[in-house]
């Protein structure tokens, strides 16, 4: 891992294999390559770190509202009130490894009464500090390597003989003012609780977008979904801190040389867990295919839905065994056949049998009451009936029984209609609904009784 | 002695393992009330098998499968979803409404394929929210799709009815262990048991569908609505 110091890039990092062969933080790159000619080099990305951090900072709210950022790769989180919640600091501490660990980051804690020290321990690997009385004995056996002195303040201090925060506190605070600047001690007395040390708190955006960035484009909709499915999580994250849901979302792959392709996923409900969103998407991916090789994926969710505080069910959704909630069921039908293909019905309050029903949304409600006996099965267009023997003929002699209910509307709006329906049976005992135009004095098939 | 052992036979045969030709296999669960008594007491179980499938084959759409569904749907959409898959015609909600079932709780899929109706049937049947399945299927189906229906539909313990075109029931077959025939009669609907888990029944069981629609379930004819009015403004 290199990242460029303005004249030459600079090793930051370097893995265990590469330590071996004498690599390590702060040589040249040029020096690297000469020690080993064959390294694997990545470059720095300080804009998708930053991006991560805030990303980690929203998924850190669902432990405490207050959480701060400290960059480059810190953060703070004041976990003074929900010890109790959580069962005590252990169990809290295991909980953030392991939400971490899922989300694929190893993490190293520290806790102590200010955010500094806090910050110091973690670095240092230390154990908590839980009481401010412990704090100053625990600061000062730390190095003083963790206030960062630049190079000539680290010159000057090991010129003096000075390696730990002890040894620091001793000399009188008028000369190291002078020499070194007022930051390093300020740094020490934030980190004692002697001077307030105020923090930020991090506000988390009301909107979500997240992007991988691949060295390698690809073709393959399987890695698409590692992709997406692997955003999907990070999402799920950022909307449990925060707690709100989300109802759709938008992936967006970046091809070379053509405009991007966006796949919109609709959940039917504001989600928060990743296995469900999951689940909507491997559905609409079958109707989905990649024009070209994709560079990058974008997830986005612009609109985000509180969830928190309102009644989920007890065993999740879909567990419920009375009422029932069928939402993520439908979403799921309506990703893979089709927005248009899943619907649900009501009846309106019209005369016209045609305009009397209506395709809406599954789970809207109608005001309309029933009317008349009308027949389960309406036909798309009423079908023009031949008579035989001066009855109406549709496989079989149709005869009228009852009386015949006359249906005459909208005059108003050029779809007037003026029929009299009649119920008829056949010879099987098929019921039918025609109707006989009474304008036309044709007769016609409009539906059956099943 | 003899009475002894006739009181031990029938100990014996009673014995949940033990199953006579005659009887009908007692059903995994309860099953849901047609709302037709004379049919109920011919279905192992004592209705629609619950976490199940039943094929019903028809001559045409408009054969009496509704009056014959209905009571069921009318109890099945009163607690979870209800699908239709591929029907026929347009479900047309008035008369849906007016025999009871829920509207908000049925769902129209209209599939593109035949592979997709499969698949919607197979989702619904599994998911614990979706109590009734209705899918129209036309053509073959195979014994694998049947088998997996079938899993489904016990998973998810709900009710799952294919219904088939055919001009006679002799045209199509399928695995499934309920399979029914119905074709409409002068004054109701003809029910033939194909095949059942237990004796064949040769006879049709002839349903009129007051036997199921109480007269408090049963909407009122606008037409005989109207001309009852008068009578009991006159009785008030």
């Amino acid at each position: 891992m290199v990242e460029s110091t303005g004249r030459f890039d600079q090793v930051v990092h370097a893995d265990a294999l590469a330590s071996s062969l004498g690599l390590r933080a702060g040589l040249k790159l040029s020096a690297a390559l000469a020690l080993a000619n064959q390294l694997t080099v990545h470059r720095r990305q300080p804009a998708a770190e930053a991006a991560l951090l805030a990303s980690l900072a929203a998924w850190a709210q669902q432990f405490t509202p207050t959480v701060a950022l400290a960059p480059p790769a810190t953060l703070l989180l004041e976990v003074g009130g929900c010890l109790r919640y959580f069962g005590g600091l252990s169990s809290l501490l295991e909980q953030v490894r392991a939400g971490l660990a899922e989300l694929g980051h190893a993490v190293r804690m520290g806790c102590a009464p200010t955010p500094l020290a806090a910050q110091w321990a973690a670095w240092l690997g230390l154990p908590p500090v839980m009481t401010a009385g412990d704090l100053p004995a625990v600061l000062a056996a730390m190095s003083i390597r963790v206030l960062q002195p630049d190079r000539k303040q680290a010159d000057g201090l090991s010129q003096l003989g000075i390696n730990t925060l002890a040894q620091l506190q001793r000399l009188p605070r008028g000369g190291l003012n002078k020499r070194f600047g007022p930051a390093l001690l300020l740094q020490l007395d934030r980190a004692l609780g002697k001077v307030a040390d105020p923090r930020e708190p991090f506000v988390a955006p009301d909107r979500f977008e997240r992007c991988i960035d691949l060295d390698y484009p690809f073709e393959q909709l399987d890695v698409f979904l590692l992709l997406a499915d692997r955003l999907l999580a990070e999402l799920a994250a950022f909307l449990s801190g925060r707690g709100l849901g989300v109802q759709a979302v938008l992936l967006r792959c970046k091809h070379e040389g053509l405009p991007a392709s966006v796949l919109p996923v609709g959940f039917g409900v504001p989600l928060r867990r990743a296995a469900e969103m999951q689940a909507v998407l491997a559905e609409r991916a079958a109707r989905f295919s990649l024009p070209a090789p994709v560079l990058a994926v974008t997830l986005l969710a612009d609109v985000l839905h509180p969830l928190d505080g309102q009644p989920l069910s007890l065993f999740g959704p879909g567990g419920d065994a009375d009422g029932g909630d069928a939402s993520l069921l439908l979403a799921r039908l309506a990703a893979r056949l089709g927005d248009d293909a899943v619907c649900g019905l009501v009846a309106v309050d019209e005369h016209r049998p045609e305009l009397a029903w209506q395709a809406v949304q599954p789970g809207a409600a109608g005001t309309a009451q029933a009317r008349g006996e009308r027949p389960g099965w309406l036909l798309p267009q009423p079908l023009p009936l031949s008579i035989r023997d001066e009855q109406p003929w549709y496989g079989e002699a149709l005869a009228c029984i009852g009386q015949p209910e006359r249906i005459e509307s909208g005059w108003w709006d050029g779809e007037a209609v003026v029929r009299d329906y009649f119920q008829a049976r056949g010879a099987s005992g098929r019921r039918y609904w025609i109707y006989r135009d009474r304008v036309s004095h044709g007769w016609y098939l409009h539906g059956m009784f099943g | 002695m003899l009475p002894d052992a006739v009181t031990d036979l029938q100990s014996v045969l009673r014995h949940p393992a033990i199953w006579r030709g005659g009887a009908l296999v007692r059903a995994d669960g309860q099953g849901l009330p047609s709302g037709y008594p004379a049919l109920d007491a011919a279905l192992p179980g004592g209705g629609w098998p619950q976490g199940g499938m039943t094929e019903l084959v028809l001559a045409q759409p408009g054969s009496g499968e509704l009056s014959l569904l209905q009571p069921a749907l009318r109890q099945l959409s009163a607690r979870r979803h209800v699908l239709l898959i591929a029907p026929p015609q347009i479900p047309y909600a008035p008369a849906w409404l007016a025999a009871g079932v829920v509207l908000t709780r049925l769902v129209w899929v209209r599939p593109r394929s035949r592979d997709e109706a499969l698949w919607a049937m197979e989702q619904g049947l599994r998911d614990p929210a979706c109590g009734g399945v209705l899918g129209w299927l036309a053509g073959a189906i195979d014994d694998r799709a049947c088998r997996r229906l079938q899993l489904a539909a016990q998973t998810g313990s709900a009710c799952g009815f294919l219904l088939r075109q055919a001009r006679s029931a002799a045209q199509v077959s399928s695995p499934l262990a309920l399979r029914l025939a119905v074709s409409p009669a002068p004054d109701g609907i003809d029910v033939r048991i194909l095949k059942r888990r237990g004796p064949p029944l040769p006879h049709a069981i002839r349903l009129t569908p007051l036997q199921a629609d109480h007269a408090l379930a049963r909407t009122v004819p606008a037409r005989s609505a109207a001309g009852r009015l008068p009578a009991r403004r006159h009785a008030a």
